[in-house]
């Protein structure tokens, strides 16, 4: 078994195991994650064969409207909208692209768009931080996992992960084993 | 005895070092120009070293020894995701590179898991037609001892693994290297270069031994020879895209020109003392790209050396 402070691999291959957790670190770092994904547990038996691994996962931002990005003004031209942060431009654009078609947008300069509208844009969400965490999560465990084990069931919510894959079809007691993690029942 | 070496210089007079080595009887087996820079792979005669040595320090250029130079070397990942790539497969190979040999990465169609892992006919055939094959596994021991070597067990080549366990030997294979496994970085630190040394010098004894043996039956002509030969009678290998338009290999080569545009005009080279090419050395298609691979006959296979 390799245990540290933030990743705990179990295995019946001692050394597999600390080269595994070592793995993790890199990964999760590799992918900007590591401060994302905390608790981790690990098992992967190579002879079964099976990888099990629970993480929690900490709170991420909360949703991006376009309120929180622009401000709205009505005039002659048409509805301006004023960047106020610059870093969610991409998907301002996107969602009032999609809502008004390309030729009724006109990106003036970095922090101006104007809208061929005399109607209130909806406050719509553009960005959701919890779902990209959980996109970035989840790659970054199937490149850890091993690569022939391609049978998966995954769990992911807001607090937690939880992910089973293998090469054969997965057993009952695979699945008990990881809800065993989840609940912090240990293994 | 020819030494193989690595010669790094500027553009400027490296002609002269190219003379200086033909008149010392060695040979130039690649050339490469980066802009004002060069990189030569050259045999020069162990005992002329020295000359050539001094020759690179009047051209400010450095002469270090590259002992993989005339090895084609096959660097075999169970796939080319990124489980494998770019660490530590292409970081394996390029520290070969560096080493003189030349390398092929292959990643295997089914290679991945334990069930599943095998190897199509095409790869096999493909991997023996290198001088050597390097095989890079993963973490767990019983992976390796226990399933993987179905992949490499019926390979004609000798073959290396590597690995994250320590463990003193595999079966069926020449040599196992542990410490390396899947990683997730690159090698920066010098324990791990060491790693990559150990990596090399196997290689090393491996090709060794594989030239001793061809010593005991030795090949009817030199492969430099007939690379010479070929270069001069079919020009159109100068038009080749490849860096290494002929690849050297111990006992043959690689030619990358099309076997069915060019096999009769390579059968037809000719040698001074008579003999024609089809004489000297088997000429069979590639699996890669459909390529040419020239196998030179032994002495007691030909009948005679030339």
């Amino acid at each position: 078994m390799a245990t540290s402070e933030k990743v705990k691999v179990n295995s019946p291959d001692d050394h597999g195991a600390r080269l595994i957790e070592e793995l993790t670190y890199d990964i999760l770092s590799d992918l900007d994650v590591a401060r994302s994904v905390h608790d981790i547990e690990i098992y992967v038996d190579p002879d079964e064969p099976v990888f099990i691994l629970y993480g929690k996962l900490t709170v991420s931002l909360p949703d991006i409207r376009i309120s929180d990005v622009a401000t709205m003004t009505h005039t002659e031209d048409g509805l301006r909208l004023d960047i106020k942060n610059e870093r969610y431009t991409n998907n301002l654009l996107d969602r009032i692209i999609a809502r008004y078609g390309k030729a009724d947008v006109l990106q003036l300069d970095r922090y101006t768009i104007l809208v061929a509208t005399d109607e209130d844009i909806p406050d719509d969400i553009i960005f959701e931080p919890a779902k990209e965490l959980k996109r970035k999560v989840i790659d970054s465990i199937r490149r850890i996992a091993p690569e022939g084990y391609r049978i998966i069931k995954h769990d992911i919510t807001d607090d937690y992960i939880l992910f089973i894959a293998s090469e054969e079809p997965l057993k009952e007691e695979w699945v008990n084993h990881g809800r065993r993690l989840a609940k912090g029942v240990g293994a | 005895m020819l030494e193989p070496l690595m010669y790094t210089g500027g553009v400027y007079r490296n002609d002269e070092l190219i003379e200086l080595i033909e008149d010392l009887g060695g040979h130039v087996l690649q050339q490469n120009v980066m802009q004002l820079e060069v990189v030569l792979l050259i045999l020069v005669p162990a005992d002329d070293i020295q000359i050539v040595e001094h020759k690179a320090a009047e051209l400010l250029g450095t002469i270090t020894r590259a002992p993989l130079i005339g090895a084609e070397i096959a660097v075999v990942a169970p796939s080319l995701a990124y489980h494998h790539m770019p660490h530590p497969t292409c970081d394996i190979a390029e520290y070969l590179r560096r080493k003189g040999a030349k390398t092929n990465i292959i990643g295997l169609a089914r290679g991945v898991g334990r069930r599943a892992a095998q190897l199509t006919k095409s790869e096999r055939g493909l991997i023996n037609e290198h001088d050597l094959a390097l095989f890079v596994f993963g973490d767990f021991l019983s992976c390796i001892t226990d399933v993987k070597y179905q992949l490499y067990e019926d390979l004609e080549v000798p073959t290396i693994i590597t690995g994250g366990p320590q463990c003193d030997a595999v079966p069926y294979a020449y040599a196992y290297i542990g410490g390396i496994g899947r990683r997730a970085k690159g090698f920066h630190r010098e324990s791990e270069f060491a790693i990559l040394d150990g990596v090399v010098d196997s290689i090393s004894r491996a090709l060794d031994e594989k030239r001793e043996d061809l010593e005991k039956d030795p090949l009817c002509v030199s492969p430099v020879r007939v690379m010479e030969e070929i270069t001069q009678q079919i020009p159109e290998i100068e038009e080749s895209l490849s860096p290494t338009p002929i690849t050297m290999h111990l006992d043959g080569m690689r030619i990358k020109l099309p076997y069915d545009d060019f096999y009769e005009r390579i059968r037809g080279v000719k040698f001074i003392e008579g003999p024609t090419l089809s004489d000297v050395a088997e000429i069979e298609p590639s699996y890669m790209r459909g390529y040419i691979i020239l196998k030179i006959k032994t002495k007691s296979v030909a009948g005679f050396t030339l």
